[in-house]
C-alpha cells in the first residue's frame, strides 16, 4: 500500500505567498486594463482624425480645382468660426451648374450641392479656414483644417493638415 | 489513492506565469499595432506635403522657379538622392507629430527625339522645360522613409523641341564608331549629345538654323553645313585622329650600392694572398660605411656570417664612386697599389685553391640596421656538384668556381666589360651581370673611394614603372621586367616623357618625329630624381572643344598650365585632391572650374581629368525698392534671342551677379522676374558684353515688393497647434463680433486688398503682404465650449517694408 501523503491543507507560509501574489496581480490589473484602455482610445483617435482630415481635405482639394474662380464667396454659418465656409459654382459632366458648399457647423464638416440640406462628411472638426493668400487674385486659394478627437482625461489629440494655395482652373 | 483536492502553490505560480506570458504579449503587440498605424499615416501626410509643395512652386511664373545651383546628398537612403541647398533650400515641418523634412531638386531638362528627359547643368542657357523633383523625408522607428513627386514646368513662351539631329561619328580611314565625341549646336549650346559606343548620337532642338560641330580630343574637330532644321536632318561625321607614333626605351632605377668585384685570392708582389671587394655606388648620394653597411660571406655547405672589418680608413662612398674591402692595407693589382678603405685580417672568401672542394661561394652587401640586403652575388662549381648558397635569379654559372688569381666583375650594362662606365648593370640575375675574368691574372686594378668617378649607364630595371607622355594624346604604359617599355599613340611633336616609379621619376623631352606612324627611341632612361608626387593629367577646351592654352590647373597648392593643345600634367600631393582649371579665374575670359575627389597616387598617372571652361562673361547690377534700401530675392534673368542665358537672385544687399555658359559675348536683355502687383522702373536694362567682360547693368527700382508679417500664436504659454485665423489689410474692419469680410467678387475686386493665411502646427504664421504700408492685423481664435464655438479677436498694426519680416505675435 502506498503510503498517503501527510499535507492535508496549506501552511500558513504557503497561504500568505499565495495572498502576496494576488495581492500584486490584482494592483497590477487595472494599471494594465487603464493603459490598454488609453491606447485604444488614442489610436482610434488617430486613426479617425487622420482618416477624417485625408478624406476630407482631398475631397474639398478636388473639388475647388473645378470651381469657377469668380463665384466662389467665403463667409461662415451665424455663429460658427470666421470663414469656415465655402460656396461656389462648379460644372457637372452633363453641363449644369452646381452650387457647392462645404462649411462648419458645431464640430462637424457638412457638403450641400445646390441648396440640399448638408450632408455630413467629417466629425471632429476643430478647425477649418479657407484664405486667400491675397484678396486681388481669385484663382489662389489656401486651406487650412484641423481634426481633434477627445482621449482620455480631458486629452485630445490633433492633427492639422494644409493645402496652401489651390490653383482654382477656370 | 490521491487525496490531492484544489491546486497546489506551484500549479498556481505556473498558470500565473502562463498567463503574464499571453498579457504581455497583448501588451507587445499594441506597440506593433500602433506602428501599423503610424506607417500609413506618415506616407499620406507626407504626400500632402509633397503635393502641396509642387502646387507651390508651379504657381510661381516660370523663371521664379529657380533651378536648384548648391546640390547636397542625402546619405540616409540607398541609393542616395540629390538635393537642393540653395536657392531653395530644405524646410524642417513638424505635422501630426512626426518631423518631416521637405527638399527639392529642380533641374533644366529637355526631350531627346525620343521622349525622354535629359538633365542639363543649371549654368547652360534656358532648355525652356525644368523638371520639380520634390521629395518628403521622415523617420520611422529607426528606419527613413521618404515620398518622392516629380512634376515638369514649361516655359509658356519656349518653342517646343520638336525637330531632331541625328547621326554617327566614325574615324577616317578605319570606319570605327568613336564613342564620346560630343556633337554641339554651335548657334545653342544647351543642344547637344555625347556618342555612344556605336558611334551615334541624336537630340533635340528647336526648328531653326544651325551648324553642328563634332569634337574628341585625340581628333581633329569637324564642323557640319548650315542647315535649316525642320523635322529631322541626318548628319555624319568622320573624325581623323591626330598623328601619332611610339616611343621606346629602357627605364632604370639607381637606388642601392652594388658589388662590383670580387677577388678571392691573388698573390701580391711579396707573396700576400690578398683577397679584396669593391663596392660601386650608383646613386646620387653619397654612402657611409661604418656601422651602416656590411659584408656576409657564405661558402657552400657552410653558414651566412658577416665579416668582421677591424679598421676603417674611409668612410664615404661617394656618388658615382667606388669603395675597397681588402684583408690588405694596400691592395697590388695589375702593377698598381690602392690603398684599402677597410680592411680585415683572415682569409674569408674560399677559393679552389684552398682544397677541401672550396670554390662555390656567395657575397651579400647589406644595411646594418635592419638587415636589408642591398646586393647579393652568387658563384657556383658545378665540377663539384656545388651551388651558390645565396644568389639573385641565377648563381654565376663556374664549372671550378673562384679561383686563385680571378676577377669577377659586374658589367657596365647589357653590353659587357667597359671600364669607361661604372659597373652598376643589376639585373637581378647573378649570371648575367657578373663576369669572372682569369687572363693576365687580375685584369685591372680596383678601385677604392679616392679614385675617379664613372658615370653610370645602367642600373637596375625599373620594371613596373609608369611611363607617360604630356602631349594629350597617348594614354600610359608601364615598363617590362626588363625596364624596356613601348608607348603607343603618342602625337607628333616635341614632348616630356615622364617616367616614374613610385618614389623616383625621370623627365625628359624627346622629338616625336612629324610624320604619323613614327618610332621613337627615348634610350636609356634612369629614375634618378626623387619623386613625391602623383600625376594627374586631362585636358582644358573651351565650350566649342578646342583646347585652351596657357590655363592655369592647380590642386592642393601645386600649379602647372597647360600647353598649346589644352593637355596638362599635374605633379599633385598624393591623396584625394580637387584640381582646379583656371585656378583662381587666372584667364579672366573664362570661369574656374573644378573637379573632386581626384585621387593621386604616388608615382602613378590618373589621367583624364578633363575640364570644359564657361567664357567667363558676367552681369552685375542692383535692385532696389526705392534707391536706397536694397530688396533682397528678386530673380534677375539675362536674355539673348528670347532666350534665358542665366540668371541671378539679388543678395540681402540686393546686388545679383549672372554668369554661366551662356554668359559671353552679345547683346543681353537683363530682365528682373517680377511677382504680380510688382512693377520694377526701368523693366529691362539691354547691354553689350565684350569678351571677358565683367559689367555692371544698371539698377532696378521695384515697387510694389512683398514683404512678411510673422509671429507665433499662444494660448496661455502653450503655442496654439490646431489654426488662428490671421487677416491683414490697409482697410479697418469692424462690427461686433468682428469678423473678417465675406469674400466674393466684390470684395476681391475692391481696392482694398486682404491677406490671410491659418496658422500652421507648429503655432506659427507667416503672411506675405506688399511692402511699403502699415497694416491692421487681426487673428481670430476658436475654443469649443460643448459643441458651441467661443470665437475671440485680437488686433494689432504693422509697418512692413518690401523684403523685409515683421514680427506680431499674438496671444490668449
Amino acid at each position: 500500500m502506498v503510503a498517503a501523503r501527510r499535507k492535508l491543507g496549506y501552511t500558513l507560509v504557503e497561504l500568505m505567498i499565495v495572498v502576496a501574489i494576488l495581492g500584486i496581480i490584482v494592483t497590477a490589473a487595472p494599471r494594465l486594463l487603464n493603459g490598454i484602455y488609453r491606447f485604444t482610445r488614442m489610436a482610434t483617435a488617430r486613426l479617425e482624425i487622420q482618416k477624417n482630415a485625408r478624406a476630407a481635405l482631398s475631397n474639398i482639394n478636388r473639388g475647388l480645382r473645378q470651381a469657377q474662380a469668380s463665384t466662389v464667396v467665403i463667409d461662415q454659418l451665424s455663429g460658427m468660426p470666421p470663414h469656415s465656409r465655402i460656396t461656389y459654382d462648379r460644372y457637372t459632366p452633363d453641363g449644369t451648374i452646381d452650387r457647392i458648399s462645404y462649411y462648419q457647423s458645431g464640430k462637424a464638416l457638412y457638403l450641400s450641392a445646390d441648396g440640399a440640406p448638408g450632408k455630413k462628411i467629417a466629425d471632429d472638426l476643430r478647425y477649418i479656414a479657407f484664405t486667400y493668400p491675397q484678396s486681388d487674385n481669385s484663382y489662389i486659394l489656401s486651406i487650412s483644417i484641423t481634426f481633434e478627437r477627445a482621449t482620455y482625461e480631458g486629452g485630445a489629440k490633433a492633427l492639422q493638415m494644409a493645402v496652401e494655395k489651390v490653383r482654382i482652373m477656370n | 489513492m490521491q487525496n490531492r483536492k484544489g491546486v497546489t502553490l506551484i500549479e498556481l505560480m505556473v498558470a500565473t506565469v502562463v498567463i503574464s506570458v499571453g498579457v504581455l504579449g497583448m501588451v507587445g503587440s499594441f506597440n506593433y499595432i500602433n506602428r501599423a498605424i503610424q506607417g500609413p499615416k506618415g506616407k499620406s501626410l507626407a504626400n500632402n506635403l509633397a503635393q502641396e509643395k509642387i502646387e507651390v512652386l508651379k504657381n510661381k511664373s516660370y523663371f521664379r522657379v529657380l533651378v536648384s545651383t548648391g546640390i547636397a546628398e542625402d546619405e540616409n537612403f540607398t541609393p542616395k538622392y540629390e538635393y537642393d541647398t540653395w536657392p531653395n533650400g530644405s524646410e524642417t515641418l513638424n505635422v501630426g507629430g512626426i518631423n518631416f523634412t521637405r527638399r527639392v531638386m529642380i533641374q533644366k531638362v529637355s526631350e531627346d527625339s525620343a521622349g525622354k528627359l535629359k538633365y542639363f547643368n543649371w549654368n547652360t542657357p534656358d532648355t525652356g522645360l525644368k523638371e520639380i523633383a520634390v521629395f518628403v523625408t521622415w523617420q520611422e522607428g529607426s528606419s527613413w522613409r521618404k515620398v518622392e513627386l516629380r512634376n515638369l514646368v514649361g516655359n509658356p513662351n519656349r518653342t517646343n523641341l520638336t525637330a531632331s539631329f541625328y547621326g554617327t561619328v566614325l574615324e577616317a580611314g578605319t570606319g570605327t564608331p568613336i564613342e564620346g565625341a560630343i556633337i554641339r549646336a554651335q548657334e545653342n549650346p544647351a543642344r547637344y549629345d555625347t556618342t555612344d559606343a556605336a558611334g551615334s548620337y541624336d537630340f533635340a532642338a528647336e526648328p531653326g538654323q544651325y551648324t553642328l560641330q563634332a569634337t574628341r580630343p585625340g581628333y581633329f574637330p569637324s564642323v557640319s553645313q548650315l542647315y535649316t532644321l525642320v523635322t529631322t536632318q541626318e548628319h555624319d561625321f568622320t573624325l581623323t585622329r591626330m598623328s601619332s607614333g611610339t616611343v621606346n626605351g629602357s627605364a632604370w632605377v639607381r637606388d642601392h650600392l652594388v658589388i662590383s668585384r670580387i677577388v678571392g685570392s691573388s698573390v701580391n708582389d711579396s707573396g700576400y694572398y690578398q683577397e679584396y671587394v669593391e663596392l660601386y655606388n650608383p646613386t646620387t648620394w653619397t654612402w657611409t660605411v661604418n656601422g651602416d653597411i656590411g659584408l656576409k660571406f657564405q661558402k657552400a655547405g657552410g653558414s651566412k656570417a658577416a665579416i668582421g672589418v677591424d679598421l676603417y680608413v674611409r668612410d664615404a662612398i661617394p656618388s658615382q664612386g667606388y669603395y675597397l674591402f681588402a684583408n690588405t692595407g694596400t691592395v697590388r693589382a695589375v702593377g698598381a697599389n690602392v690603398d684599402a678603405d677597410a680592411t680585415w685580417d683572415e682569409d674569408v672568401i674560399l677559393v679552389v685553391e684552398d682544397g677541401g672542394g672550396e670554390g662555390a661561394g656567395a657575397l651579400e652587401l647589406y644595411r646594418i640596421s635592419d638587415g636589408r640586403i642591398l646586393d647579393q652575388v652568387g658563384w657556383d662549381r658545378n665540377n663539384e656538384g656545388k651551388t651558390a648558397p645565396f644568389y639573385e635569379t641565377n648563381g654565376y654559372d663556374q664549372d671550378i668556381g673562384l679561383q686563385l688569381g680571378e676577377t669577377y666583375l659586374r658589367h657596365p650594362s647589357a653590353l659587357g666589360a667597359n671600364s669607361a662606365y661604372g659597373p652598376a648593370y643589376d639585373t637581378n640575375n647573378n649570371n648575367t651581370d657578373i663576369e669572372g675574368v682569369t687572363s693576365a691574372g687580375i685584369w685591372n686594378p680596383p678601385h677604392n673611394s679616392l679614385s675617379a668617378a664613372k658615370p653610370v649607364l645602367t642600373g637596375t630595371p625599373a620594371a613596373g614603372a609608369v611611363v607617360f607622355a604630356n602631349d594629350s594624346l597617348s594614354a600610359s604604359t608601364r615598363a617590362a621586367a626588363s625596364g624596356s617599355f613601348s608607348l603607343p599613340g603618342v602625337a607628333t611633336g616635341y614632348w616630356s616623357l615622364y617616367v616614374s616609379s613610385g618614389i623616383s621619376l625621370s623627365t625628359g623631352g624627346f622629338y616625336g618625329g612629324g610624320a604619323a606612324g613614327f618610332s621613337a627611341s627615348a634610350g636609356d632612361i634612369t629614375l634618378s630624381s626623387a619623386n613625391v608626387f602623383g600625376y594627374i593629367s586631362g585636358v582644358v577646351t573651351g565650350v566649342d572643344g578646342a583646347g585652351l592654352p596657357s590655363i592655369k590647373v592647380a590642386a592642393g597648392g601645386r600649379q602647372t598650365a597647360t600647353l598649346a593643345s589644352g593637355a596638362y600634367l599635374l605633379p599633385a600631393d598624393p591623396g584625394e585632391q580637387t584640381v582646379m582649371a583656371n585656378y583662381q579665374n587666372d584667364d579672366s575670359n573664362y570661369i574656374e572650374t573644378s573637379s573632386n575627389g581626384v585621387n593621386a597616387v604616388i608615382g602613378d598617372i590618373t589621367p583624364g581629368v578633363d575640364f570644359v571652361l564657361l567664357a567667363g562673361g558676367k552681369l552685375r547690377g542692383w535692385v532696389t525698392t526705392n534707391g536706397t534700401d536694397p530688396l533682397p530675392n528678386i530673380p534677375v534673368s539675362a536674355f539673348r534671342s528670347g532666350i534665358e542665358q542665366g540668371n541671378g537672385i539679388s543678395g540681402s544687399d540686393g546686388r545679383f551677379l549672372i554668369w554661366g555658359a551662356g554668359i559671353s559675348v552679345g547683346n543681353y536683355e537683363v530682365v528682373p522676374q517680377l511677382e504680380s502687383g510688382e512693377n520694377s522702373s526701368p523693366s529691362t536694362h539691354t547691354v553689350t558684353l565684350a569678351a571677358g567682360g565683367d559689367m555692371f547693368v544698371g539698377t532696378f527700382t521695384i515697387v510694389g515688393a512683398m514683404g512678411s508679417i510673422t509671429g507665433a500664436v499662444t494660448a496661455g504659454t502653450a503655442g496654439i497647434t490646431t489654426g488662428v485665423l490671421v487677416y491683414a489689410s490697409t482697410g479697418t474692419l469692424s462690427g461686433s463680433p468682428l469678423l473678417p469680410p465675406v469674400m466674393n467678387s466684390v470684395t476681391r475686386a475692391s481696392s482694398v486688398i486682404y491677406y490671410a493665411v491659418s496658422s500652421n502646427a507648429q503655432g506659427r504664421y507667416e503672411l506675405p503682404v506688399r511692402g511699403g504700408y502699415t497694416y491692421n492685423v487681426y487673428s481670430w481664435y476658436t475654443v469649443w465650449n460643448d459643441g458651441t464655438p467661443v470665437t475671440t479677436s485680437r488686433q494689432t498694426t504693422a509697418a512692413v517694408t518690401a523684403g523685409e519680416s515683421v514680427t506680431r505675435d499674438f496671444s490668449w
